[in-house]
């Protein structure tokens, strides 16, 4: 195939657009079946308590009350992975957090399953309740999971050392350290949680839900409900907003199963805004103790690092985290010393789990930042001292990740050039600043969550005599993008318009497997899967072109909806004459492709975390205006370099950046979630405070592309890696500007006034060149 | 999802009407203006009252003449009226800063001068509330925020409007089951965060009047908080001047949302009457407008930033009024 790519590179809207913006799109909330019930859930007020009743009689006696069940009903455990199944779809023996679900209703409307929730006693006995991490390091007194770490609340430990850390400490020149502290985020997506379970005539069981993993849920229905596979069908709705919030099978999933199985009438769950926060899966809080050495030339000469991260109240994707906050730190420098430490931590506080960027982005900020104080101490560019040591194209990590295509010294490269950074570091006024930071993250993981051979992405494609290509994936489009991918690898590949193609990827019961999506794998395995499929189809179409004009089958290209040969333009059929040939006593075409990841990486304990059949890079300016007078930072201006191998959709790219952009800059700036002894006290966008309009730069997008070899077209992800280099580039703009390095996010303007009133007070500091890069 | 509690909806066709159906209900009803404030608390299961008497149909409260103002004319009204504006200029930025334009649609001025104070605290669901027990102002015994406190609640002051009012003199006109009184804004307040004005239930926000020689002041309202839209104040000053030359004649200040009504600071005002509002004058308003703030931990921003916050606004809104440049939010612009 040429690299005169028709489709890819073009710009279009995401093929689901159309139905989006014009109201036709079915999210989770818009599901409608006749004779539905309304479920509502009775959630704990307790961080942690043992359940010594539950009396359900009067809210089941109420009028309009179907069915009511808690946790006896179900109590099979699960979880989003295999290794770590502590979840119940209501709390059994006793409840972990203010939230944990207890009891569930289905009534005829909303307002009578609310007062039969009110109407459930609950009897609980009170036990140790545990906020904070520090705490549950020892062994407690009451662990809040049985299987922790020798009767204390660690969940997951994870050691790592590679090399010798300590020899590097000693010939470093310079070794910067500091202590970090990252409050907990949320996803603040869009669309609340809104299921609707529906029991089929057949006595199947069928949920609706805006789900990033559609496979998993499914898994864990058929767990909890205790029925085979073939017996439970998910059906992924419009999903408005995922950021990984939407990536667990959910106890709520569970529960409305349960109802509707129960009262064999369709069942529906909407949360609201409040619920979804309790729900959580956010971003873990957690501490980052970090050091980083570098000899006198600039070279870096190790790592090490401490991550002790808040899990709240049950597992999720925590081992994951624990994980990927060390070793997603290996690149995109190389790093012949490394050391990690990570404890995952329970609490009586709502799960974390996955948000976009998963565990790679407090790590990176920590990081980003020491990188930075060692630059000033070596009075090197900080944007010089990063290209010392990036990691070349084709290489290998020291915890033998495979690096493939790599465009991470172009985006330094061109950030620094289009921000005119020579002119502005160090030169700025006190208050204004700009920095830079660097990003890294996988393109899909390379590991399954469940260890099989069955692929990870596969893809059908169906076409008949109207010409239309109707693509058929598990492939959770979650606003992403990745049906259009899926269009965009088809059409590219056929030759077609890209309206000449259709994907269903919503229903399991015609979908073929996809793993959904998270680690930033749709684009590399769905993109490549589809590609091979419409490979098979393309096979068949010149062939069929073959026997209209004798010409060989294998010269064929195909465009404009033109099957044409390649050494004689004049050789020429029609798509459709290609494609009625190719019908012809044969009836459909139907083709498959898939991918798997190569196998690849280390054989020592924990090699496979962090495995990506390919990693994008990228490298993001901020600058910077703090009021000096209330302390409050205001980022101006954000150039964001991002290497995507090959954007397959330019308009996508962008947006993805973008939205990384303003994610990154929410947690640097605004966000936090706000406990008071485990109650989260600011459930709400008022209180939870995203960016808004005039909290948002001027944005720079700048796609880098490095053209991987074994990517779709070239094609690597866009979506999580750009957020990564947000957060320390606004950190270290900051500290650009007024000399304060916050070791906490989000930034508080009250700690920025604290530093500007004691640089006030010694009128001596009024310069730009207080350099102390305090420990 | 979250539903409204039921309630009666009524919808007098005037004022009279209103107050008269008020009064069958044995007090436990709400008026409605915008609902952008109350339906949210009603939501929250915060306070709701079985029935809710619309102020909507109600023609006489969307009346305009020169400096009087209907209390029912929605905050988008206000700000699309130029003579106003230009009239009264302080308030085109703080129109433009107040809340949202979706709130400023259907938001009415009587709305926001009656805004319900809120807190950390209260401003939560039922489940929320019910997790960690009820606080004073919503069926608890008492304050969370200033613990011990079961006579005064400490929820905060959160409109924009009243301020700004306040330092251009305007009076409050009501109407109620006695016929219409009018007082000055500044007696409207009344310390205590649930009760917060001396307004009888049954008694309507008819019209706020601002006095002709208003046009002749200088005023600036300079309001704290870490987003440009959407958030209510974190803290805000208002103040206005008459000046004669550099001298000043007439001096008015609030200080907002750092207590449960804004604050009408008049004996700090008095002291600087007669003074040039030279930087030196200004430090030493700001400074007492700083000693005489005491916010407490019912909003996001911890306390003690918030006091100094005031001192910082207190100088930008003295600085405006002399015509120095002063950073401008982005919202306003």
């Amino acid at each position: 195939m040429t690299q005169d790519f028709k489709v890819v590179g073009s710009r279009p809207p995401l093929v689901d657009s159309w139905k989006k913006v014009t109201g036709q799109a079915v999210y989770g909330d818009d599901v409608r079946f006749p004779n539905t019930l309304i479920c509502r859930l009775l959630r704990s007020t307790q961080p942690h308590a043992r359940i010594l009743r539950i009396d359900t009689s009067r809210a089941a006696a109420m009028p309009g009350v179907r069915a009511v069940v808690t946790g006896a009903d179900a109590p099979a455990r699960f979880g989003v992975l295999p290794i770590s199944q502590d979840e119940e779809a209501m709390a059994t023996d006793k409840v972990r957090y203010i939230g944990d679900i207890v009891a569930a209703v289905a009534a005829d409307d909303e307002a009578a399953a609310a007062a039969a929730v009110d109407a459930i006693e609950v009897v609980y006995e009170k036990l140790p309740e545990y906020f904070t991490t520090a705490e549950g390091l020892d062994p407690v007194e009451e662990p809040i999971h049985a299987w922790t770490v020798d009767g204390s609340n660690v969940q997951k430990r994870v050691d790592q050392h590679f090399g010798d850390m300590d020899g590097a400490l000693e010939q470093a020149a310079v070794k910067p350290r500091a202590f970090f502290d990252f409050i907990g985020v949320g996803h603040a997506f869009t669309e609340p949680h809104a299921v609707t379970a529906v029991p089929e005539a057949d006595g199947r069981l069928s949920l609706y839900t805006p789900t990033q993993v559609p496979h998993y849920v499914h898994r864990a229905l058929a767990k909890v409900l205790d029925m085979p596979l073939h017996r439970v069908r998910v059906f992924r709705t419009a999903v408005g907003g995922g950021f990984g919030g939407k990536s667990d099978p959910f106890p709520h999933e569970m529960c409305a199963c349960l109802l509707a199985r129960r009262t064999q009438q369709p069942v529906r769950l909407t949360f609201d805004l409040e619920e979804i926060f309790l729900t959580n899966r956010g971003r873990h809080p957690g501490t980052y103790d970090v050091q980083v050495a570098f000899d006198e030339h600039g070279r870096m000469l190790g790592l090490d690092a401490a991550a002790i991260i808040d899990g709240g109240a049950f597992a999720s994707f925590g081992v994951v985290t624990t994980y990927y906050n060390g070793v997603l730190s290996q690149g995109p420098y190389k790093i012949p010393n490394f050391r990690y430490s990570g404890r995952r931590v329970y609490t009586n506080k709502a799960p974390c789990g996955a948000m976009r960027g998963h565990g790679a982005v407090n790590a990176r900020y920590a990081i980003e930042s020491v990188i930075d104080m060692a630059a000033e101490e070596l009075r090197i560019d900080p944007i010089e001292l990063r290209l010392r040591n990036v990691l070349e194209p084709y290489s290998k990590t020291t915890n033998e990740f495979r690096i493939t295509s790599n465009g991470i010294r172009e985006c330094l490269e061109r950030v620094r050039d289009e921000t005119g950074w020579q002119g502005k570091k160090g030169k700025l006024p006190l208050g204004k600043g700009i920095g830079v930071a660097c990003g890294f993250f996988i393109s899909g993981s390379a590991l399954p969550i469940h260890k099989t051979r069955t692929p990870q992405s596969t893809v059908h494609l169906q076409i008949d005599i109207y010409g239309g290509i109707t693509a058929h994936s598990q492939g959770a489009e979650i606003g992403q993008g990745s049906d259009t991918v899926i269009a965009i690898a088809v059409a590219e590949v056929l030759g077609v318009p890209l309206d000449f193609v259709r994907v269903r990827s919503e229903d399991s019961d015609t979908a073929p497997l996809d793993l959904g999506a998270y680690s930033s794998r749709g684009c590399f395995m769905i993109g490549n899967a589809a590609r091979e499929a419409a490979l098979v189809i393309r096979d068949k179409l010149a062939r069929a072109a073959e026997r209209l004009t004798g010409h060989a089958a294998g010269d064929f290209d195909f465009r404009d909806a033109e099957v044409f040969a390649r050494s004689d333009a004049s050789v020429r059929v029609s798509y459709f004459e290609a494609l009625t040939e190719a019908l012809a006593d044969n009836g459909a075409l139907i083709a498959k492709g898939w991918y798997q990841s190569p196998r690849m990486g280390g054989t020592f304990k924990g090699a496979g975390a962090g495995l990506a059949p390919a990693y994008s890079f990228s490298a993001c300016i901020a600058e910077v205006d703090v009021d000096l007078e209330t302390g409050l930072v205001k980022c101006t201006a954000m150039a964001l370099a991002h290497d995507c191998g090959r954007a397959l959709n330019r308009l996508a790219v962008e947006g993805q950046i973008e939205g990384c952009m303003h994610m990154g800059l929410g947690q640097a700036l605004l966000e936090e979630m706000r406990y008071d002894r485990g109650r989260i006290t600011n459930p709400n966008l008022l209180d939870y405070k995203i960016l808004g309009p005039f909290e948002t730069p001027d944005m720079k997008v700048i796609i880098v592309e490095s053209e991987d070899k074994e990517g779709p077209f070239g094609g690597k992800e866009a979506g999580e890696g750009p957020l990564i280099c947000v957060l320390p580039a606004l950190g270290n703009a900051l500290y650009d500007a007024v000399g304060y390095r916050s070791r906490q996010l989000p930034v508080r303007p009250e700690r920025v006034f604290e530093h500007l009133r004691k640089l006030r007070r010694a009128e001596a500091g009024m310069s730009k060149t207080w350099g102390a890069t305090g420990r | 999802m979250m539903i409204l509690p039921e309630f009666d909806l009524l919808r007098p066709r005037s004022v009279d009407e209103a107050v008269a159906a008020a009064r069958r209900t044995s007090g436990a009803f709400d008026y409605l203006g915008g609902g952008t404030d109350l339906l949210c608390n009603y939501k929250w299961g915060i306070n709701a009252n079985p029935t809710v008497i619309s102020l909507r149909h109600i023609g006489e409260l969307n009346e305009r003449q020169g400096g009087s103002l209907g209390g029912g004319l929605t905050l988008a009204e206000l700000e699309a009226d130029e003579d106003f504006l230009h009239d009264f200029p302080a308030f085109r930025r703080t129109l433009a800063r107040l809340a949202s334009p979706l709130i400023r649609q259907t938001g009415t001025l009587a709305g926001n001068i009656l805004v319900d104070t809120r807190c950390i605290w209260l401003n939560q669901s039922a489940f929320a509330r019910r997790a960690l027990g009820n606080c004073l102002k919503a069926d608890g015994p008492e304050c969370r925020v200033v613990k011990g406190s079961t006579d005064r609640c400490y929820a905060n002051y959160s409109g924009d409007m009243a301020p700004v009012f306040m330092v251009y003199g305007a009076e409050i006109r009501l109407a109620g089951p006695d016929g219409e009184r009018t007082l000055p804004l500044t007696e409207f307040f009344s310390l205590d965060g649930r009760t917060r004005n001396v307004k009888a239930p049954e008694e309507i926000v008819v019209a706020l009047d601002l006095p002709g020689d208003a046009r002749t002041l200088r005023a600036s309202y300079q309001k704290f908080r870490v987003r440009e839209a959407w958030d209510f104040p974190e803290l805000a000053v208002a103040a206005s001047a008459r000046m004669d030359g550099d001298r000043i004649e007439e001096l008015s200040l609030v200080a907002s949302a750092v207590a449960s009504i804004p604050l009408w600071m008049d004996e700090i005002a008095a002291k600087y009457v007669g003074r040039t509002l030279d930087d030196e004058t200004i430090d030493a308003v700001a400074g007492d407008m700083f000693k005489a703030s005491r916010p407490v931990r019912a909003t996001l921003l911890p306390p003690g930033y918030r006091k100094h916050m005031v001192r910082v606004m207190t100088t930008r809104a003295l600085r405006e009024i002399r015509g120095d440049a002063v950073p401008v939010p982005a919202a306003a612009m």
